[in-house]
């Protein structure tokens, strides 16, 4: 869609491009009235499809906005909730001899025992931990499956 | 006044309770009905959770897992259609989708902190 103007004249004419069939075909709308008026109907349907394109583009944001905003609602409680449960059961444990092993199990120190000694009594001990650990991953699987079935 | 009146000061300083109102205005804030039937609900699941004589660490993890659950159910429960009803694009349903599996998960650790605790540090016999 363009005025072209022509080698040995100064009259400008009309011009508009469209695929069709994959090809492109050029239709000529000459330089009068007719060509005016399509050039006008041509830039106002372009300017409605970058109307329509933005406000599109506009409300796909607003919808992320939202969605974006209600995700924070419900999950924001969480973190603060997590954070003070953490610390309050690391200092309920602490306080009853248990220490975290490497971020993982808690285990509790027993007098006369280094923590990186191995000995049977020790691989005993990491053993019971890992039947426990499991005993916890059941129990919490059940209570799970339990509260979510309500 | 306060002192006179320690009701108030429990209800509004019960930030938990706020923020399960908070959590279930995201998504159905115009649903009275389904909102105090999940406040309730909440504080059931709590109650029942912690069972007779918590502690108040029990307390405080049986609250985590019954906030958690609330998150968990808010997540399925809403919807993500456009503002036209239609399906939306499959980066945004991803993008859900991986939000409740956060909520997931976190709900699973509460259950396990609260097992553990109660592995670990059994109650005093009363």
């Amino acid at each position: 869609m363009a005025w072209e103007t022509r080698k040995g004249t100064k009259r400008q004419y009309y011009t508009r491009s469209r695929r069709v069939n994959g090809q492109v075909q050029r239709e000529y709308l000459g330089c009068g009235e007719l060509a005016r008026l399509s050039a006008e109907i041509d830039t106002s349907a372009r300017e409605s499809q970058v109307n329509l394109r933005r406000i599109a583009a506009q409300q796909r944001l607003r919808e992320q906005e939202q969605r974006e905003a209600i995700y924070a609602a419900i999950l924001a409680p969480l973190d603060a909730l997590d954070v003070l449960c953490r610390a309050a059961m690391r200092r309920e444990l602490n306080a009853a001899g248990y220490h975290q092993h490497r971020w993982g199990e808690w285990r509790k120190q027993r007098g006369g025992i280094s923590k990186g000694a191995v000995t049977n009594s020790s691989a005993h001990h990491q053993a019971r931990s890992d039947e426990n650990s499991m005993d916890d991953n059941r129990a919490a699987s059940a209570a799970g499956t339990c509260l979510h079935g309500r | 006044m306060l002192d006179a009146h320690p009701e108030v000061v429990q209800a509004e300083g019960d930030l938990a309770h706020l923020a399960h109102i908070t959590m279930i205005a995201a998504v159905a804030s115009s649903d009275i009905v389904l909102s105090e039937v999940l406040i309730r609900r909440v504080v059931q699941m709590q109650t029942e959770l912690e069972g007779p004589h918590p502690t108040a660490l029990e307390s405080l993890l049986c609250e985590r897992i019954a906030t958690c659950w609330l998150a968990v159910y808010l997540l399925d429960a809403a919807s993500i259609e456009t503002a036209n009803g239609e399906r939306p694009p499959e980066n945004i349903i991803e993008q859900h989708e991986r939000m409740k599996q956060k909520a997931h998960k976190r709900y699973i650790e509460a259950c396990l902190a609260l097992a553990k605790v109660r592995r670990l540090l059994p109650r005093p016999r009363r």
